[in-house]
């Protein structure tokens, strides 16, 4: 599904250059759940945004089945991510304006127009458990409301991949665990999910695990637990 | 529904509104009166003309419209914004009618009654009905 | 019941535009400003134009000849119904109706008089005609055959108060009104009152014993002449045959009329351009400021519509969208406002101007308010347009991440 080869995005400083990702390389096949893991500023939002399309590297290459992002002009690869990603963005990201029904069906503006977009909104805020809120303005939602409705509206277009940076940062344990919870459902029904965590706790069967470091991107041998059937953390290594 | 705040500016602008009417025939745009213009009769006494006359009503309708007003600030309930609102029309439509043919004005074309006056009131008596249309409609 | 029934793309601009009400409104107010200042200037020129031509028209002539030393005051009397006496020394009245090219030609005498309610007294224009060789009011009452101006019958301006039928006196001399003329705008038609010239040597000879003041007309003078041209004769070539074989006159033509319209509505005319034109200097620059700064403040919620799959084009067209829909509403409420004040005022302004004026036709008022808000419009646009460009191609995920921590 998604494939990053040798993939590195280096920012020009005044102390010169610093390569926030450095040769990564990525599979995530269809179905499959991909967490990677790492502390603040290692690099993993960058390399999830490349990912994603949303910057392009320095140099390498991203494969979204199998067409390379490097060739797609900035419009089409917005094409390509409403058509096929749905991103959930660290903070919430809902636009203040519109309500949360309305913050839902915002992508599908960006697709030729479908019918009977309104009711696939609202049986989506019912899913992730907040259709009785779909009047309200997200300054009125709270941390879990918030990261509900936005995984709601990462879900409108129905994308075949889900990008989630941090979904379950600021939130208490018990939402943690619903959103969590959530994802692993979706999964389970056939969508391919990257998430980008610091928490080794939120390693729950995830068939693919990366632990990013200063910019490098290593598989996680650790993973074969969870292909197991075992639940683990990262052993001997502290992440907090 | 209408917020109270909302009500209240409503409020506020028929007070303003009554004022106005009061104030454009005595002191914005004054009527003849004001400029030393009366009628008089074959005694030698003068009194006022047709526009006068006029004003002088005006003044007692300006009066109600700001009434009404206070009334909209102090008590917004929605029977209250309906009767305050079927009222306002009634008394936007006098606003109009008082100095068109209830009354009148002078007849003279380049009257400054007939020039400003006039037609400033029916300006204010338009925004009178509708404020009060306006509160019709929202009932709730 | 939710309100997001239908959500759409005009749905996002709306939702944005409330989002800042009051950055907003002193948006819209700037462009109800240019819109409106625009849209009067072209609806005082148009109304002026057209009560001039409505009012010649009415009067039927093509040339009013008057004496020379007068043509100041014949020029008043048509524009402002500022009433004059005053008389030809010769009147060539008979040399005027041989010049080639008159198809037609009209004496009349003006009686400067008052008259008056028990308040006041107003000036009018009294204006004697020879009814045989009259085109005037003749042609009014061909179009209103019941009326027939017998001895002491007074036509009216429209101006002039006094229900057809009721009595008008001048000079002493009691008139009866038996018709009104449709209003023109035409000062010197909407406040003038014709009689025949018999009526009005009668009012004058009586006036010694009647009147506060004896009238005196000069017995075989007249104070203008009106010509009707040949058809598919110039009216400007007439006028300077006329010129030429009587020296001490001056022919008025509605070209030469529409000049000093123009001078005098010239000053303010260019008060209301130039205020449209200072407006939109300023405004530009301004608009475009404030819309930069929206466009900074809101870098992180574009930066998620990228995300989200929004194209550049998407988002250039969501920020013009609401530049222009301010704009627009801007501008409808300067022309309603403006609408409502010329309607309103326009006798005053007819007044101080000293101006013909009329209402324009409704095809000219679209054109008028389509004009200034297209005007606004392109403002708008072009206020917003580089901050929407500028906007569009930022990168959205270093945006999102700033704007995350």
């Amino acid at each position: 599904m998604i494939e990053a080869t040798g993939i590195t995005k280096a920012f020009t400083t005044v102390s010169g250059e610093v390569r926030a990702v450095d040769m990564a390389d990525l599979s995530a096949g269809k179905g499959s759940f991909t967490l990677i893991l790492g502390r603040s500023g290692s690099g993993k939002s960058t390399l999830l945004a490349m990912l994603a399309g949303l910057i392009r590297p320095s140099s390498g290459m991203v494969r979204i089945k199998g067409e390379d992002m490097g060739t797609l002009t900035d419009d089409q690869m917005a094409a390509l991510r409403a058509r096929e990603i749905g991103f959930v963005f660290q903070f919430s990201g809902l636009i203040p304006t519109v309500t949360a029904l309305e913050n839902v069906m915002i992508p599908t503006l960006f697709l030729p127009k479908s019918s009977g977009t309104r009711e696939r909104a609202l049986a989506l805020l019912s899913r992730v458990g907040v259709a009785d809120r779909a009047d309200a303005y997200p300054a009125t939602l709270s941390s879990g409301e918030m990261k509900r409705v936005a995984i709601a509206r990462a879900l409108i277009n129905n994308p075949s991949i889900l990008i989630a940076d941090e979904p379950t940062g600021d939130l208490d344990v018990d939402t943690e665990a619903e959103i969590m919870g959530l994802f692993r459902t979706l999964n389970r029904e056939g969508i391919t999910i990257v998430m980008v965590t610091h928490n080794p706790d939120l390693i729950p069967c995830a068939s693919h695990t990366y632990t990013m470091d200063r910019g490098k991107l290593t598989e996680n041998p650790d993973a074969l637990l969870c292909r197991r059937g075992i639940t683990g953390t990262l052993l001997g290594q502290d992440l907090q | 529904m209408t917020s109270d705040k909302m009500v209240n500016g409503i409020g506020a602008l028929l007070v303003l509104l009554g004022i106005l009417v009061i104030l454009v025939p005595w002191v914005v745009f004054p009527v003849c009166e004001l400029h030393d213009s009366y009628a008089v009769l074959q005694s030698g006494a003068k009194i006022p003309m047709t526009c006068g006359w006029s004003a002088r009503a005006e003044t007692g309708i300006g009066a109600l419209i700001a009434l009404a007003g206070g009334i909209l600030i102090a008590r917004s309930t929605p029977e209250t914004r309906q009767t305050v609102g079927i009222f306002s029309l009634g008394l936007g439509a006098l606003t109009i009618l008082t100095p068109t043919y209830l009354i009148g004005m002078c007849k003279m074309a380049d009257h400054p009654c007939r020039v400003l006056t006039l037609p400033a009131l029916e300006i204010l008596g338009i925004i009178v009905i509708l404020v009060g249309g306006y509160l019709v409609w929202k009932r709730e | 019941m939710s309100r997001s029934n239908t959500f759409g793309f005009f749905r996002l601009v709306t939702q944005n535009l409330a989002n800042r009400p009051w950055r907003n409104l002193a948006a819209i107010a700037a462009f109800a400003i240019i819109a409106g200042t625009f849209f009067s200037a072209q609806y005082l020129m148009n109304g002026a134009r057209q009560s001039l031509d409505t009012g010649i028209d009415r009067m039927g002539a093509d040339i009013m000849v008057v004496p020379k030393e007068y043509s100041s005051a014949g020029e008043t009397v048509l524009l402002t119904g500022q009433p004059t006496s005053f008389f030809f020394q010769d009147s060539g009245f008979e040399q005027i109706a041989r010049v080639p090219g008159v198809a037609k030609a009209s004496p009349e005498i003006f009686i400067a008089t008052l008259y008056g309610q028990a308040c006041c007294a107003g000036p009018v224009q009294l204006i004697a005609i020879d009814p045989a060789r009259d085109f005037t009011i003749s042609s009014w009452l061909q179009d209103n055959p019941g009326v027939v101006m017998g001895k002491d019958d007074i036509i009216v301006g429209n101006s002039i108060a006094g229900d057809v039928g009721s009595n008008l006196l001048f000079y002493g001399h009691t008139f009866h009104i038996v018709g009104r003329l449709g209003r023109t705008g035409l000062m010197g038609v909407d406040m003038a009152v014709f009689t025949r010239f018999e009526d009005a040597y009668t009012m004058a000879d009586e006036s010694g014993v009647k009147a506060a003041r004896k009238l005196t007309i000069p017995p075989g003078m007249v104070s203008a002449v009106l010509v009707r041209v040949a058809p598919g004769t110039a009216p400007a070539t007439v006028a300077a045959e006329i010129t030429s074989e009587l020296p001490g006159t001056k022919a008025i033509t509605p070209g030469g009329l529409l000049s000093t319209i123009a001078g005098r509505l010239g000053s303010v005319t260019t008060m209301l351009y130039g205020s449209s034109i200072a407006v939109t200097a300023v405004s530009v620059p301004l608009l475009a400021l404030v819309a930069a700064m929206v466009a900074q403040e809101r870098k992180s919620e574009i930066a998620i519509l990228r995300s989200l799959g929004a194209t550049r084009s998407f988002i250039v067209r969501l920020m013009l969208t609401e530049s222009v829909t301010l704009a627009f509403a801007g501008a409808m409420a300067g022309i309603v406002v403006a609408s409502v004040i010329l309607l309103a005022f326009q006798d005053f302004i007819a007044l101080t101007l000293k101006i013909p004026f009329m209402i324009p036709s409704p095809a000219y008022i679209l054109v008028a308010a389509g004009s200034s808000l297209a005007l606004s419009s392109g403002i708008g646009g072009l206020a917003a347009l580089w901050p929407a460009i500028h906007s569009s191609r930022s990168e959205p995920y270093e945006t999102i991440r700033k704007g995350a921590s």
